[in-house]
């Protein structure tokens, strides 16, 4: 003990001055923490600048006591001293202990505890906060220990970094092509890394051995110990995770890793579906505990609905969300929440049962990976949104325009009860107005001032991966630019805006005047600001190179998608389409544009421009949004440009997709209409059929033009000289057609059908029957049970077409549809069935015999 | 007084396929000043490394103070004392901060030699390591190494970068401790005129091996230069005697080196192949004489046992 105090003693006296400065600094945070609101701006900044020394002090101080005696150093003075190794570790351990992580849990338990919580909160909230800063301690001090000198470990730590990074890089790349969940990929590799950062070195240290002093084999058991270790955290890891299995009906799994919830209270979800009689809808069931927080009814269970393509999306938007409350600021320049994190899942229920979690000061920087980040937001024009990531999930409360932004107002919103206490405004930049929202949360305020920075710098979610703000301030505009491209301040401010795939400043500035222009980029790998007179948007947009790494965003909304299935992923917009404003979608409108014109400038061929524009599937969005609104029918270039996108930029496959799409949806057929595409459609199809191309698909999207009549004759040309079954079914659902096709049943009944092709119309029968086509079922049923040789020789069919039958006259098909099935049925083929009219079922005439 | 405080058996040493030694066989007797010469690279500093704990070898074995070097610990650490040219130093202490730093570690500490220590090495009090000259950084280090009287002292070239006031200064300081306390050093070095005078005893490394391990006076016994005045002038004879080394003619004058010399057998010698010798000379040799002479040999045969023998 005394050798060990004697080796405290000795780093004090040689860090005595660092140890001085570090405690001094956090001397300050603290009363910065204590003593600065958040509307003052000093304090916010400072706030934030006293952070980095702190982590450089924590950095210098951790590497020099580790580092100094450390035995990887051969001609260290302590290597030939009478210094026991086990002394020399506690003495290092001891230092470590108290002046460098003592001070930091020291300094958030003290905040917790100016902010009157309960002591076990505090406590909690230190243990959480010594949690997060011991193994990064340990880490540090243990990687530093490992290297004969500081330049080897800073050589180390730099090839480290960079080979985590490109290693990092590659897997996120293969994910995203896997469309694998990232979060949670993330943050077991994290862990992993954790554990091979601690294990390593202490199985060296253990073997009182350097890394060069390593045999190869001794290498190599390393390395299984590493993998092991890796695939043992991966496996046992705590999974905050819901797998919604098939027979939930579920394609998807879901990831739900963690919620805010109220103090003392506990929920369960549950993961359910309904079928009504539109559609089935999914649901996710917030049952509040017995004990619940007050305001709340006893039995109360909030359905939170949810549509599978926003589970798709991972974006639940959703006009309820469980009724959680519990918001807590513990730092002035971040926000803090009260979380509890799922441990256990049996069956449907997921019980919230482990502590309590605070998100550390900078936003970004949580505690632990599992924390939610909660995203305030406000607008310029009153809008304010309030969001919480949770694992790269959003869930979004509300985006509104409507919400006044008058001081006093209150609005009760799912995190708690927002109040705009204050609303400031800064005369020197117009920009940064300070709607300072307060949390209302018993009878305590929580400040929050969602000023552009801070939300911004503070409260965007990492995973948004925002990458630039760019303000002007001269003309009181700004807006931010994400991976999914520039977006006005007036646009979304919570959520995911659409994605675009180029940075166009050109077009989020258009007419603001000749000024200075503030470039506030947020990247993962630069942390600055930009200022610059605003000349040439070029020369700032070949700064802002979009980032390519691949976001879950891109797995689901990127060009992978086929226009068919964009047009329905476009209709089950309505959340997005409803929320933005007509002043918005013009600039969108404008982006979209000065993209054309882009590709213009580089390819100038309007063919070429539209096939590359046909695989921005996203933008169309932007496109058909401002063509719902009537925005785009009074611009000629927008008009010119989405004809020649759709007459040349698109494949045959996907014209129809996309025509076929829209015809399902009645709402958006005005739309086509008005736009003309299905007259400017149509000569690709007729090109098409005189091109020699006989199928059905073609025929169905045909129907209905005015000039399509005249092809009428070749159709029935076409089906006598080929007879096929699918060609036959498009031409059924021609009126004037009907009697014609009559006629070209026997026809029909003298080819041989594949006996596929039948199997297949099986289950066209089916579906036709379900959906209230009788006339449809009649014809094809017709066919299939007039040929012979199916009837005859596949009982299977007749199986089939009875219980088809049976269905539909037991209740499962319009009344009106049974009876002319059951009128179509006993007249056409009573040899084959007899209706049993005590089980009134029929019965195939071969049971009989 | 006979035991070996360190006893070397075959040991070898690679750096990355370089062999640094190559079966090392030595022993450091107790109570002697055993200088270890070499040239640069010759494996001087891996076989201390190697022998304190510092490297570890690849095979063969080294015991210290009874003790494998591989486990040895504190409690042997309280006998040894160890100052290499490469040491680092905790450069931010002052002498007596250095002072007050060690002096916990060792139970056998002795405040008084300290004192005398200080004394003797005239080191600034004041001053941090770091701002000494290169020579008071080294007695600083010797100080620290010496004030618990270890049993064994180990110097690694601790006089590279002296200039001769400084290191006579640090000899001396070294001598008469050793002389008084009767310790077993250990001291090596590329220079053997820094060495011949105190040590007891030598030995020589080259290129991995053990050339020669030898008490100094037994070494300058056997070692002989003769010088012969013939007649006439004549050719030097074809064969001659082995344990005659580099045997040159001058005129009427003849040199060799006897590196076996017995007055009367050398006699003999001299009679039977320089008959017509009128007179002949025997002058002791410098240890940097003989060292120079066996290198010289050494390089011409690639056998030197035959000297040795």
């Amino acid at each position: 003990m005394r050798s060990i105090r004697h080796l405290l003693i000795k780093d004090w006296q040689k860090l005595h001055l660092s140890i001085f400065i570090w405690l001094g600094i956090h001397l300050v945070g603290l009363l910065l923490d204590l003593n600065c609101a958040s509307e003052n701006t000093f304090g916010e900044i400072a706030r934030r600048v006293i952070d980095i020394p702190t982590w450089i002090f924590f950095v210098i101080l951790t590497v020099h006591v580790a580092g100094d005696d450390t035995p990887a150093k051969r001609d260290h003075f302590l290597r030939t001293r009478a210094v026991t190794y086990r002394q020399l570790v506690w003495s290092k351990i001891i230092f470590i202990a108290v002046i460098i992580v003592t001070p930091i849990v020291l300094r958030d338990a003290v905040y917790l505890l100016w902010n009157e919580l309960e002591l076990r909160l505090v406590l909690l909230g230190a243990f959480q906060s010594a949690l997060f800063i011991i193994p990064l301690a340990i880490v540090l001090a243990v990687w530093a220990s490992l290297w004969n000198g500081r330049k080897q470990f800073l050589f180390a730590l730099v090839i480290l970094s960079w080979g985590s990074c490109l290693i990092g890089l590659l897997v996120f790349q293969w994910m995203g092509k896997r469309k694998i969940d990232i979060n949670l990929f993330e943050n077991s590799l994290s862990l992993a890394c954790l554990f091979a950062l601690v294990a390593l070195p202490w199985l060296s240290f253990v073997a009182r051995k350097s890394w060069y002093h390593f045999s190869m084999g001794t290498k190599l058991e390393l390395l299984v110990v590493f993998i092991c270790g890796s695939l043992s955290v991966w496996i046992f890891a705590p999974k905050a995770h819901i797998d919604i299995r098939a027979d939930e009906g579920w394609s998807k799994s879901i990831a739900i890793e963690g919620f805010l919830t109220k103090e003392n209270s506990i929920y369960s979800i549950t993961v359910g579906r309904q079928a009504n009689d539109k559609k089935d809808e999914r649901y996710l069931k917030f049952k509040i505990h017995p004990d619940r927080p007050a305001g709340l009814t006893p039995d109360q269970d909030v359905f939170w609905w949810v549509t599978e393509t926003e589970f798709g999306n991972k974006s639940y938007v959703g006009s309820e969300v469980a009724p959680v409350d519990a918001l807590y600021r513990y730092s002035n320049s971040s926000t803090s929440a009260m979380v509890k994190t799922i441990e256990s899942y049996t069956g449907k229920d997921i019980h919230w049962d482990t502590g309590y979690g605070v998100i550390h000061r900078n936003g970004g920087q949580a505690l632990v990976s599992d924390f939610p980040r909660i995203l305030i937001g406000s607008g310029d024009e009153g809008s304010v949104a309030l969001s919480a990531e949770l694992k790269g999930l959003v869930y979004q409360w509300k985006v509104s325009a409507d919400l006044p932004l008058e001081q006093g107002q209150q609005e009760q919103t799912p995190f708690g009860r927002i109040a705009i206490s204050k609303i400031e405004s800064k005369g020197e930049d117009p920009f940064v107005k300070h709607r300072v929202l307060t949390f209302v949360q018993g009878e305590r305020n929580f400040w929050l001032s969602p000023r552009w920075e801070d939300r911004v710098g503070n409260m965007w979610p990492r995973k948004s991966r925002l990458r630039y703000v760019i303000c002007h301030a001269a003309s009181n505009r700004a807006a931010f630019v994400d991976n999914n491209g520039p977006q006005h301040i007036n646009a979304e401010l919570s959520g995911y805006p659409q994605r675009k795939r180029e940075i166009n400043i050109d077009s989020a500035f258009q007419g603001v005047p000749v000024g200075e222009l503030r470039l506030i980029v947020l990247s993962p790998h630069y942390l600055g600001e930009i200022t610059r007179s605003w000349k040439s948007s070029i020369e700032i947009q070949n700064q802002l190179k979009p980032s390519k790494r691949p976001s879950k965003a891109y797995a689901y909304r990127g060009d992978k998608m086929t226009m068919g299935q964009f047009a329905l992923w476009y209709n089950n917009l309505p959340q997005l389409s409803t929320n933005i404003s007509e002043e918005d979608l013009k600039v969108r409108l404008s982006v979209v544009l000065e993209k054309v014109s882009l590709l213009f400038r580089k390819q100038r061929d309007m063919n070429s421009v539209a096939k590359d524009f046909a695989q921005y599937v996203p933008e169309y969005l932007d496109l058909f949004l401002a063509e719902r609104r009537g925005i785009i029918s009074d611009n000629t270039l927008a008009r010119s440009f989405m004809d020649q996108v759709l007459i040349h930029g698109l494949e045959e496959e996907q014209v129809e997709d996309m025509i076929s799409a829209f015809r399902r949806e009645s709402d958006l057929l005005p739309v086509l209409e008005r736009r003309g595409w299905l007259e400017q459609a149509q000569p690709i199809f007729i090109e098409q059929w005189h091109m020699g191309r006989r199928s059905g698909a073609l025929i169905r999207n045909m129907i209905g033009f005015e000039n399509t009549s005249v092809l009428y004759p070749e159709f029935l040309a076409e089906l006598r000289r080929k007879p096929d079954l699918e060609f036959y079914q498009a031409l059924c659902a021609i009126p004037e057609l009907s009697d014609d096709l009559d006629e070209l049943v026997p026809i029909m009944l003298n080819e041989e059908f594949d006996t596929s092709i039948a199997h297949h119309n099986r289950d066209a029968l089916m579906i036709a029957l379900h959906h209230g086509m009788p006339e449809a079922f009649i014809k094809l049923h017709s066919l299939l049970v007039a040929l012979p040789h199916l009837v005859n020789y596949d009982d299977r069919i007749h199986q089939n077409i009875k219980k088809t039958v049976d269905l539909s006259l037991l209740g499962k098909a319009d009344r009106s549809n049974r009876w002319k099935v059951y009128q179509w049925f006993v007249s056409l083929k009573p040899e084959h069935f007899r209706f049993d009219p005590i089980s009134r079922k029929f019965v195939h005439s071969s049971v009989q015999k | 007084m006979n035991e070996n405080l360190i006893q070397i058996q075959q040991l070898t040493k690679s750096f990355h396929h370089a062999e640094a030694l190559r079966g090392v066989d030595l022993s450091i007797p107790a109570g002697k000043v055993t200088a270890f010469l070499g040239p640069n690279g010759s494996g001087k500093s891996t076989t201390i490394k190697c022998s304190l704990n510092l490297l570890e070898g690849d095979s063969g074995s080294v015991q210290v103070l009874g003790t494998d070097s591989r486990k040895l610990g504190p409690e042997q650490f309280q006998k040894i004392g160890y100052v290499s040219e490469n040491q680092k130093l905790p450069d931010w202490m002052t002498v007596p901060q250095l002072l007050d730093y060690c002096r916990p570690m060792y139970s056998d500490w002795d405040r008084d030699f300290e004192k005398v220590l200080l004394k003797q090495f005239e080191l600034p009090m004041k001053t941090r390591l770091k701002s000494l000259s290169r020579g008071q950084r080294m007695k600083a280090a010797l100080l620290s190494s010496l004030a618990y009287r270890p049993q064994l002292l180990v110097l690694d070239e601790p006089f590279s970068g002296l200039d001769p006031l400084v290191r006579d200064e640090f000899l001396s300081g070294i001598l008469s401790l050793t002389e008084q306390e009767g310790w077993t050093v250990w001291i090596s070095s590329h220079d053997i005129d820094e060495v011949e005078h105190f040590a007891d005893r030598v030995a020589i490394i080259a290129q991995g091996r053990i050339d020669l391990a030898e008490d100094v006076t037994e070494l300058q016994s056997r070692f002989q230069q003769i010088d012969l005045i013939m007649d006439q002038e004549m050719d030097i004879p074809n064969k001659l005697p082995d344990q005659w080394l580099h045997t040159q003619a001058s005129g009427r004058a003849i040199r060799l080196i006897d590196s076996q010399y017995s007055e009367e057998h050398t006699n003999d010698l001299l009679r039977q192949y320089f008959p017509q010798a009128r007179q002949h000379e025997t002058h002791a040799m410098s240890l940097r004489e003989i060292f120079i002479a066996l290198a010289k040999t050494y390089r011409l045969n690639s056998n030197p046992e035959t000297v040795k023998a």
